[in-house]
């Protein structure tokens, strides 16, 4: 069954066609690599399966639910999304462990908080991904490798049903990235994860997907295995 | 008796302004939309100055221009199409524009619409009181209700979307409580002045710590103390009180800056 499906989706921006006429579809617990080169549209077609973005044309269906503007917040709780970098002033008042716990207040709802067992639990994901030191930290003051390690913490907090990640290891270290693949397949397989992965890394794309979907000019050019065959 | 009710109004509106003011700010410093804090003045100044044309209550067309202002920076920040500093000009300009078109139509003295500008806190009455009052209970009801949707829209507005958490909502919320706040403190500090208390104590607040809660908790502290050190000063120079409130809060900042340990952890 498509847990995703994109029909002839086009996205425009000013007068810049993003993405024109898109189709494609990703079955539950699959894992694509978007692939292309910079401006191609990848960040784009993330943002339309969570709702951040809406096209002009087509449509984006995400568990059998058309993506509008009033179904948007409904798959964003069902969506972790790990952005690229960026930039946060250095003396933003947030602590890391807040990030992290930000993952779940869409699901929390409104007027509730956090109780000790989601704190534990937050503890225990950054733990994994050896940033449990990092919890009292303002999150302005850590590294890029650091920050990405806690947006896709922060991800996971969510426990999603589709993992979207936009270069997700471009400021993590090579010692790092080899372990972080591991517990994202980990997290995959045992959550039955739906995942779409932009990555300029050809060996982590093989490493975490099994196609990759490669965008040139807001197209799509090629759609293969990660082997090379489809 | 009428000394000690004058003086004990003075003073709460001193408080209560400056709770108001200095809570909404933390949110619009740490959100970078400070220069909304001038929009919505400039805004409400318009508003009282359209009330006493047409023979409204000035605080209520102060609110009813401030609440239309939130409605358009609203939806022209969420469709991107404008930067957020470009959006806010405009409509600055646009209060700023229609303050001058209106102040000469003021029939006869210009003093009732100039009191607007400059404020007079030794002037508020029973009613300010209340207006203020609700208005400071408002803002501090939303900040402890929804905390946690606060923290996730200063740290990334993107991301508080694509949590799932109703950011638009309550970034409206944030304006028209920003336009709420300002208006209920027009009279006591003036349309150019109640600026000061917006972003001064939060921004003196943001020198000292890293913690949003205690930011609340400094900035809230900060607001008061402007407004009630302000106030000695104004009953001991004999001056109006906007002037001393802002000075002081202007102080506290440069203090703050001064003896920041953010500033020194970023000099290591």
């Amino acid at each position: 069954m498509n847990k995703i499906t994109i029909e002839n989706a086009t996205v425009v921006r000013g007068n810049r066609v993003v993405l024109n006429n898109i189709s494609f579809s990703v079955e539950a617990g699959e894992a694509i690599a978007i692939y292309g080169p910079n401006g191609a549209g990848k960040t784009t077609l993330l943002n339309l399966v969570n709702g951040l973005l809406f096209p002009v044309e087509g449509k984006v269906v995400v568990e059998n639910i058309k993506v509008n503007p009033s179904t948007a917040r409904s798959i964003q709780l069902i969506t972790g999304y790990v952005p690229q970098n960026f930039e946060i002033d250095p003396r933003t008042p947030i602590l890391t462990g807040t990030v992290v716990l930000s993952g779940c207040y869409g699901k929390l709802g409104l007027f509730h908080y956090p109780d000790k067992s989601i704190i534990e639990k937050a503890k225990k994901i950054m733990s994994k991904l050896e940033i449990d030191h990092l919890f009292l930290r303002p999150f302005g003051q850590i590294s890029g490798g650091e920050r990405q390690k806690t947006m896709i913490a922060r991800a996971m907090m969510q426990e999603p049903e589709i993992l979207l990640l936009d270069e997700p290891f471009s400021s993590i270290s090579e010692s790092s990235k080899e372990k972080i693949i591991e517990i994202i397949r980990f997290w995959k397989k045992e959550k039955n994860l739906t995942l779409l992965l932009v990555s300029h890394e050809k060996s982590i794309i093989e490493k975490l997907c099994g196609k990759v979907v490669y965008i040139d000019e807001g197209k799509i050019v090629l759609q293969e295995k990660a082997d090379g065959n489809l | 008796m009428e000394i000690y009710n004058f003086m004990v109004y003075s003073w709460t509106a001193a408080i209560l302004t400056g709770l108001a003011c200095s809570l909404i700010g933390v949110i619009v410093v740490t959100m970078g939309i400070s220069f909304i804090g001038v929009c919505m003045s400039h805004a409400a100044f318009a508003g009282a100055l359209a009330g006493i044309i047409f023979h409204i209550n000035p605080v209520l067309s102060s609110f009813i221009f401030c609440f239309i202002v939130a409605g358009i920076l609203g939806p022209v920040s969420d469709k991107g199409e404008l930067k957020p500093d470009t959006s806010l000009g405009i409509v600055f300009s646009s209060s700023l524009g229609l303050s001058f078109l209106l102040l000469p139509l003021i029939p006869g003295s210009k003093s009732e619409g100039l009191r607007f500008l400059w404020g007079n806190i030794l002037t508020v009455n029973n009613n300010d009181l209340v207006i203020v009052g609700v208005v400071s209970l408002l803002v501090l009801t939303f900040v402890i209700a929804f905390f946690k949707e606060i923290q996730i829209l200063i740290f990334n507005r993107i991301i508080a979307i694509a949590s799932g958490i109703h950011a638009r909502e309550i970034y409206y919320m944030i304006l028209f409580l920003c336009g709420a706040a300002i208006t209920a403190s027009i009279k006591a500090v003036g349309g150019l002045l109640v600026f000061a208390l917006i972003v001064n104590p939060a921004a003196a607040a943001y020198q000292i710590t890293y913690d949003l809660k205690k930011m609340f908790l400094l900035s809230s502290f900060f607001g008061i103390a402007s407004g009630c050190l302000g106030l000695v000063f104004s009953f001991s120079l004999n001056i109006p009180a906007g002037a001393p409130i802002a000075l002081c809060s202007v102080l506290i900042f440069i203090l703050a800056t001064i003896l920041s340990p953010k500033r020194r952890y970023r000099g290591r």
